[in-house]
């Protein structure tokens, strides 16, 4: 086109001003820059509704709206450049004028214009923007757009001024010349070149003959010189893509069977001479009709769009990716409103959630969120609102099937509009829920247990405690851990070196240790540790960690104290119980032989000088001392249960009660007892201990049954729970189970002494080995219905009895 | 006939010391008996004495030196050691009979309460220890 622009400088000299005049449009809409975007796009598209800012009359052309300010053109807003920023109509109210309009690429005075005078370099570049035309003071007067050129050739056309240089009358077929190409009349004209620039190319078409003029413009866009193609309509038939040819002919069609109203407009494909397609748009209108109505000539002009189409194409394929990217995207993404509605959803919504696009499209989104989460989700879609992103928004979001599912939203609001990418993230939640209740769970327990844990990291020396080991240690867990030599410090000063040197061996061993330290909290309390390690290797076997925990057991040392004194203080009663037991064997005794001894001197030496009654009195007194050396030896017998060592083993009492049953029917061969002893009664104690229940027992079943021609005394066992229980049972006297807890009491007798002789001390006996064996002993009966006595004996396992008195020879 | 060997009663309870002295004279025995009143007098009396005892009658509830410890140290003493020791006391006790055996007691004999088996018992000790058991020379 440069190439073109200057070789028809030239022909500029005397431009006709009429057919120029024409082409200037001088209706003009003008705004102020300040006109708010949409302001100034609404001028466009509605015939009413101007301010006072607002220069605009009726005939105004639609397409462009020019900015001015007082003092200069600042532009113009084209249709086109709507349809460009309608792409994107959030952004709209955003911009404002200025940074939206074309600045006016050119610039002609009127009058150079009318006097065909223009700056030279003006032509150079043909302008694709309308052309403001300004006055003298440069005030914007009109401009000179692509159809006010095609409306003034046509109606140049029809009523051709008078050109200087010419006196040709108004030809519709121009003289044939030795070229036989037809001339355009605008050639003739003079101002063939300056529309030519201006159309970027014409054409001519005189329907009769079928004649065509095509202008050097016209040729140029497709890449040759005027010469090199003739001026006949196969010409472009020939360059035009066959597969356009029918659209073009469509399009003539519809435009004369409509008379011109109808305009002829469409956009086709032409071959390049290189080769390249060359999209063009091509405007024509029928300038003349015969009487019929059928047209006779017809006037066009080409305007090359490729570019355009180009940037149509790219926009479509971007488009297009776009929405691919928005369709297979894994990510759940939506465009919604801040009135709270989905605008568009792509199909990752359907896999996660269940819904297909046309669920949720036009539904309001809250009405899937979870009820606790709605208030939070309003107050991010009002912080979208407020034109600020909201990134990590978590809420939940009602699935199809009724589940909730942990949705992570990042969204950018754009105007009205909200532009969001989702992820589902209700796994990751549940892991970290999950992880979360652990760590609670184990910080808890450490709590409770008082156990802390710990890493030492050797190559970098760094420690990491959990919380609880800043509580054992009494650290402000602000202070963060310590390092090594510093954690020496916190210990006891008499442990530190211990502590070190065990650490130190546990490395070089690369074994666990164990060990009991004393620290003070910083407040001076004295804690009690107990400190395990452990080494940890790398894949490669190299010692890269000590882990390990801390417990406090201060507690249990106080317990252990207290235990050693408790031990202590019971070591002594029993040293003292010993003591008393044995004065007791030996003290209270003397006296008793010394009564009995001196009133049986008595009655041996003087016994003469008494009389019945009063030898009476000496059994009586020799009666009592037997008895009181009965309970004294009872009493002893009882100490001595408490105080024997005890040694576990299996006892058979079927044996024991047999044998006792036989040694007592050898006593007393005249007593009718049955004896109920199942085989193998065993029973887990110390055996001499066990031997002296059932003696006791089986001798007071005897006792009790004495008054009784026929007896029955059984042993049985009848576990309760883990605890094996055995039981004696006679068929005897018998008690009042009012008096069940007398049974067991030392001295306690339910019987006077003329109906069964004892000492009340047998029962207790039993009743004090049974709890040294850690179980129970109780009765059941009834008056003259028998008794029986129940024992349970725990099941221990190996040797192991709780100790026994200890024989101590401090004293004689 | 040869001299015969005096008996070495130690008894602190004088009521004991009484029945024990009646029960073996019940057997007429013609022995000289020695009573001392606790354990060091009991020892006093076989440093001092020319000829020592056919047996040792020996309460182990002493005071000052209780019997086993006056046991211990008749056997401990060259001259002593064979002497004839019976334990005769109130005791019952497990361990103290042991005792007495494990420091060389010949015998151990509980006192028993009841008057006629207490007489008997004593008077068979002295009847043997004085008369049957041949000493050591």
């Amino acid at each position: 086109m440069l190439m073109h622009a200057k070789s028809t400088l030239g022909m500029l000299e005397n431009p006709p001003k009429s057919a120029l005049s024409l082409a200037i449009v001088r209706a003009l809409t003008v705004v102020s820059p300040n006109t708010p975007l949409l302001d100034a796009i609404a001028l466009m598209t509605s015939s009413a509704g101007y301010s006072d800012d607002f220069k605009r009359s009726e005939t105004c052309d639609p397409n462009h709206v020019w900015v001015a300010d007082k003092e200069h053109i600042l532009g113009v807003l084209t249709v086109g450049k709507v349809v460009h920023l309608s792409a994107n109509p959030a952004a709209l109210p955003q911009l404002s004028l200025p940074q939206v309009l074309v600045p006016p690429l050119a610039i002609l005075s009127e009058s150079a214009l009318l006097d065909g005078d223009p700056p030279a370099d003006f032509w150079r570049s043909p302008p694709t923007v309308p052309i403001a035309v300004v006055d003298e003071q440069r005030h914007l007067v009109g401009m000179i757009t692509r159809d006010s050129v095609l409306t003034a050739i046509a109606a140049t056309l029809a009523d051709p001024p008078t050109a200087p240089n010419s006196s040709s009358p108004p030809a519709p077929i121009p003289t044939q010349d030795e070229t036989s190409s037809p001339r355009s009349p605008l050639s003739v004209l003079n101002v063939e070149a300056m529309f030519d620039t201006l159309l970027a190319g014409y054409w001519d078409w005189d329907i009769p003959t079928n004649q065509a003029y095509l202008s050097p413009g016209f040729k140029q866009m497709f890449g040759y010189a005027d010469h090199e193609l003739p001026n006949v309509p196969e010409t472009w038939q020939n360059l035009i893509f066959p597969e356009d040819l029918p659209k073009v002919k469509a399009s003539f069609e519809h435009h004369v069977a409509s008379h011109g109203s109808e305009p002829f407009d469409h956009e086709v494909r032409y071959r390049h001479k290189n080769g390249a397609t060359i999209w063009v748009n091509c405007v024509g209108e029928v300038v003349a009709w015969d009487a019929q109505g059928q047209p006779l000539r017809m006037i066009g002009c080409h305007i090359d769009i490729t570019q355009q189409k180009q940037a149509e194409l790219e926009m479509r394929q971007t488009k297009e990716e776009l929405e691919n990217f928005f369709t297979v995207a894994l990510d759940l993404l939506c465009i919604a409103d801040t009135q709270g509605y989905f605008r568009r959803v792509n199909r990752t919504w359907e896999t996660i959630l269940g819904y297909l696009p046309a669920d949720l499209e036009g539904q309001s989104f809250l009405a899937f969120v979870h009820p606790d989460d709605v208030e939070e989700t309003q107050a991010a879609i009002a912080q979208l609102s407020n034109q600020e992103r909201v990134q990590s928004f978590v809420n939940r979001y009602r699935c199809r099937d009724g589940s909730y599912r942990y949705i992570e939203w990042y969204s950018q609001p754009q105007g009205d509009l909200i532009y969001a990418a989702a992820r589902d993230i209700t796994e990751q939640r549940q892991l970290e829920m999950k992880l979360r209740r652990r760590e609670a769970h184990l910080k808890t327990a450490q709590r409770i247990a008082g156990l802390g844990s710990w890493e030492y990291d050797l190559p970098t020396g760094q420690i990491t405690w959990s919380d609880e080991v800043f509580e054992i240690l009494g650290r402000d867990p602000a202070l963060g851990a310590p390092n090594y030599a510093e954690l020496l410090t916190i210990y006891h000063p008499e442990d530190q070196a211990y502590h070190d040197l065990v650490v130190q061996e546990a490395i070089r061993t690369q074994q666990p240790y164990d060990l009991d330290l004393r620290a003070y909290h910083p407040d001076g309390t004295l804690v009690y540790l107990q400190a395990r390690g452990e080494p940890i290797f790398n894949a490669t076997g190299e010692l890269v960690q000590l882990v390990g925990i801390l417990l406090d057991i201060t507690e249990r040392k106080r317990a252990e104290a207290q235990l050693l004194q408790t031990s202590a203080q019971l070591a002594a009663s029993n040293d003292e119980l010993e003591a008393f037991a044995y004065s007791v064997s030996h003290d209270l005794r003397a006296p008793l032989r010394a009564i009995e001894g001196f009133s049986q001197a008595l009655l041996e030496d003087y016994g003469d000088q008494f009389d019945d009654s009063g030898r009476k009195y000496f059994d009586r007194i020799g009666h009592n001392v037997g008895r009181m050396n009965d309970l004294i030896s009872d009493l002893l017998a009882l100490s001595r249960v408490s105080r024997s060592a005890m040694t576990g083993t299996s006892v058979n009492l079927s044996h024991l009660v047999s044998a006792e049953i036989a040694e007592l029917q050898t006593i007393h061969p005249d007593r009718q007892v049955e004896l109920v002893v199942p085989p193998q009664v065993i029973a887990w104690g110390d055996a001499t201990l066990l031997s002296l229940v059932i003696s006791n027992l089986v001798q007071n079943a005897w006792k009790f049954t004495q008054h009784h021609p026929t007896a029955r005394i059984e042993l049985g066992q009848c576990d309760r729970g883990e605890q094996p229980t055995y039981f004696i049972r006679d068929d005897g006297a018998g008690f009042d189970m009012a008096h069940a807890d007398m049974l067991f009491g030392v001295f306690q007798r339910l019987h006077n002494m003329t109906e069964f002789p004892g000492t009340g001390v047998g029962l207790a006996t039993v009743k004090r080995i049974i709890q040294r064996h850690g179980g129970n002993v109780w009765a059941t009966g009834a008056v003259e219905q028998g008794a029986t006595i129940y024992f349970s004996l725990p099941v221990t396992s190996g040797t192991g009895m709780s100790p026994g008195g200890q024989h101590h020879h401090d004293s004689a | 006939m040869t001299q015969l060997k005096s008996i070495l009663l130690v008894e602190d309870n004088p009521d004991d010391e009484a029945l024990t002295l009646r029960a073996l004279r019940r057997n007429n025995l013609k022995n000289e008996i020695i009573v001392a009143r606790n354990g060091q007098e009991a020892l006093d009396v076989l440093s001092e004495i020319a000829v020592l005892p056919c047996v040792v009658l020996l309460d182990l509830k002493l005071p000052k030196i209780p019997g086993l410890e006056v046991l211990r140290r008749i056997r401990a003493h060259e001259r002593w050691r064979v002497l004839p020791v019976v334990l005769l006391t109130s005791s019952k006790e497990e361990r103290d009979i042991a005792e007495g055996y494990g420091l060389g007691a010949n015998s151990y004999v509980c006192k028993p309460v009841d008057f006629q088996q207490f007489t008997t018992a004593v008077s068979q000790l002295g009847l043997y220890w004085a008369v049957i058991n041949e000493p050591a020379p």
